[in-house]
């Protein structure tokens, strides 16, 4: 038992994390990052030895949940993970990520040839950042921000633009082995579907919001039963997104349940979001109504995911194991 | 084995407990996924059923004084996980176990609590549900089915439908309206009314999956019934009901879940034993439907386990039954219409075994209609779910 968690409770998080979240509106993000760090919420699956509070992924869904809710323009997701997995093979870089004074990122898509040439993609906010972390084929390599070449791609994400980076065939600061990766990235898994919870929940908000003030034909929307309806499914996906994944926060080691956990956010979400669109009618379909943003958001968390390959390999854990 | 054997028994011991008691007493050819299956009769439930009380697999949560084992509801999750995981046959006594006896432990007298809940536990007795009427399905506020006071008792006449089990049942769990129609939900009470009574007909009801004792029209005219068999007061009773009602249906057949698991790992088992099947497996589409029946059953899980957890912790769980429900059915439905896909395309000379899971999965797709109708439908669901989750306004 980790006496750091000892009467701690995941839930207590989410009020401090949102008020985190919504103090960083307007920053850029070295500010966003040097605001987060003072609340630990940078550190806090990393170990208490490079600055971390050592918590357990339990304490992070919260946390993502809220970022989710409000939009951060930030890649909290990937710099928790890097604190997290850093610590035993770079201690230093660990720390000054979990301190906000250095920024990384993951890219998520794409393997780096072994002598670290090649394009890897799906970065979130890489440009400008101080390490990246790339896929190899035994493993992942950090590789410095200076060393590399980031650009943006074509991504539907406006809030944390996902970039290609190229590499040059630097010498990377450190390696993570196979199993490493293979960890962060299924740690990654329920740590989006928590963020997906988030903006699903503002997404189903502002519809509700809308279709109760909205006035059409003598009454609100809302009076109306397809709009009833309509909203209802919602949240019903909203919640079996949430039993799924607190089905899964509670059973660590069942991969079963983390990769259904995140598959159900990637499933529900989008259409929540697509739907809160088509409630606010030709609202929706304006700037101004944040709508979209988390639509976008959402489409980048399921494919950094890569939800088709996981659906792909739940259904052989399913048959082929069977 | 006695109850009073196994007193020290809760978590992962008592699971250990089922697990062994159910893979040594299960009757041969009970199972719907295994060779030798043959569909079970009354007699042969009846005698299943009481032997899982007697094993303390039934009435986990109910108090001993009344025949049930007092153990938590965590208890009950962790049989019912054991049993879902199973192709056991449905209980043939699920309105009493599951909607008769919670409402008499919630709102019956102490006489009747040991008069009807050991008969239910033990399988003695049956019982059937009358609350639907022809004018009053959905809508139970406009039920027409009267109580008149007679005496000490009362005399009831009226017309009850889709009375599942009347014509096995010992018992109905009746509402009547003690007032004037106008009243809507005022003055409704609640009966257990004997079946052997006089003034009573049972009329079966062809059902579109022609099970055996099915539901049934209740004809009930001038039927004699004592005040020991009103269940509560008029009105107190009716409200009580309904409040249970709600937590019932975030807690019956908690098997669900881990029984839909079993159906799916039927359908692929039966799949592989077939040689026109085993293709489909290897095809991406039925791939991504299959993984996604599996994403469906991690969220029944997960919507069923919280509730747990919160009813132990003594916290309202409100309207969960009704997003638990409205998934479950549809996920169900869903997972139905695949399985008749993929088995539809069965070689003709398919083994027994490809048979009888065409024949398990008929009965699953065909009952799947139900389960979007009975216990309120998935209309009625979205309403609920619109007015009592997210608490939208009229907007009138």
């Amino acid at each position: 038992m980790d006496i750091t968690q000892g009467g701690l409770d995941p839930a207590e998080f989410a009020d401090s994390a949102a008020r985190a979240v919504a103090a960083c509106a307007g920053l850029h993000a070295a500010g966003i990052a040097a605001r987060l760090a003072e609340d630990g919420l940078l550190g806090m699956l990393a170990p208490e030895d490079v600055g971390g509070l050592g918590l357990d992924l339990r304490f992070a869904l919260p946390v993502l949940q809220a970022a989710g809710a409000g939009d951060l323009a930030f890649p909290l997701l990937e710099t928790m993970l890097l604190a997290r997995h850093l610590a035993p093979v770079a201690p230093a870089v660990a720390e000054a990520i979990a301190g906000g004074s250095a920024r990384g990122t993951i890219a998520w898509a794409g393997t780096a040839r072994a002598d670290l040439t090649g394009t890897v993609g799906r970065a979130p906010m890489a440009e400008g950042t101080d390490w990246v972390l790339v896929r190899t084929p035994d493993g992942a390599a950090l590789v410095a921000g200076g060393d590399v070449t980031a650009t943006a791609m074509i991504s539907l994400d406006e809030t944390a633009a996902e970039h290609r980076v190229a590499l040059s065939g630097a010498n990377p600061a450190c390696r993570l082995d196979a199993a490493a990766w293979e960890a962060l990235a299924e740690e990654a898994l329920p740590l989006r579907a928590a963020a997906m919870v988030g903006a699903s929940e503002t997404c189903l908000a502002l519809a509700v919001e809308h279709v109760t003030n909205r006035r059409q034909f003598g009454k609100p929307l809302v009076a109306n039963q397809a709009m009833r309806h309509l909203l209802a499914r919602q949240k019903l996906a909203l919640e079996g997104m949430r039993g799924a994944l607190t089905r899964a926060t509670a059973r660590p080691g069942d991969a079963v349940a983390r990769r259904a956990a995140f598959l159900a956010a990637a499933t529900h979400a989008p259409l929540i979001a697509e739907g809160a669109i088509q409630a606010h009618g030709g609202m929706g379909f304006t700037w101004e109504v944040p709508v979209h943003r988390h639509l976008r958001r959402i489409r980048a968390l399921e494919a950094q995911g890569e939800a088709p390959r996981l659906r792909e390999a739940l259904a052989a854990t399913l048959i082929d194991a069977n | 084995m006695m109850d009073g054997m196994l007193p020290e028994l809760t978590g992962e011991s008592f699971r250990t407990h089922v697990r062994d008691w159910l893979a040594a007493n299960v009757p041969p050819g009970m199972l719907a996924d295994q060779p030798g299956y043959t569909t079970p009769t009354l007699d042969q439930c009846r005698a299943w059923e009481a032997a899982m009380h007697r094993a303390g697999l039934a009435g986990i949560t109910w108090p001993k004084a009344y025949g049930g084992h007092g153990r938590t509801l965590r208890e009950h999750l962790i049989a019912n996980q054991e049993i879902g995981a199973l192709a056991l046959p449905e209980s043939v006594s699920s309105i009493g176990k599951e909607l008769a006896g919670p409402i008499i432990l919630a709102i019956g007298t102490e006489e009747q609590k040991r008069r009807y809940l050991p008969a239910i536990l033990e399988m003695r007795e049956m019982w059937c549900q009358g609350f639907s009427e022809p004018e009053a399905g959905s809508d139970l506020a406009g039920l027409r089915t009267r109580a008149v006071r007679d005496g000490g008792g009362w005399r009831i006449t009226g017309q009850k439908v889709w009375t599942s089990g009347a014509a096995k049942a010992a018992r109905c769990l009746l509402l009547a309206r003690t007032g004037p129609l106008e009243d809507r939900h005022k003055g409704l009470a609640l009966f257990a009314v004997p079946m052997d009574a006089p003034g009573i007909r049972v009329r079966p009801i062809r059902q579109i999956n022609d099970k055996a004792g099915g539901f049934a029209e209740v004809f009930l005219d001038d039927v004699p019934v004592g005040q020991e068999d009103a269940l509560g007061a008029p009105d107190e009773g009716w409200a009580a009901a309904i409040r249970v009602l709600g937590i019932e249906r975030a807690t019956n057949r908690m098997y669900r879940a881990w029984r839909f698991e079993n159906e799916l790992r039927h359908l692929i088992a039966a799949c592989r034993q077939d040689a026109a099947l085993m293709p489909l497996l290897r095809d991406g589409a039925y791939r991504r439907r299959l993984s996604d029946t599996l994403i469906d059953i991690e969220i029944v899980k997960g919507n069923v386990e919280p509730v747990v957890e919160a009813l132990v912790a003594g916290e309202p769980i409100g309207a969960r039954g009704s997003l638990m429900k409205l998934h479950w059915s549809e996920a169900h439905q869903r997972f139905a219409s695949l399985a008749m896909e993929m088995l539809s395309q069965a070689s003709p000379e398919a083994p027994p075994a490809v048979i009888a899971a065409q024949k398990r999965f008929k009965d699953i797709y065909l009952q799947a209609r139900a389960e979007t109708i009975y216990a309120g439908t998935t209309e009625i669901q979205l309403g609920i779910i619109a007015d009592r989750v997210l608490n939208l306004p009229r907007g009138k």
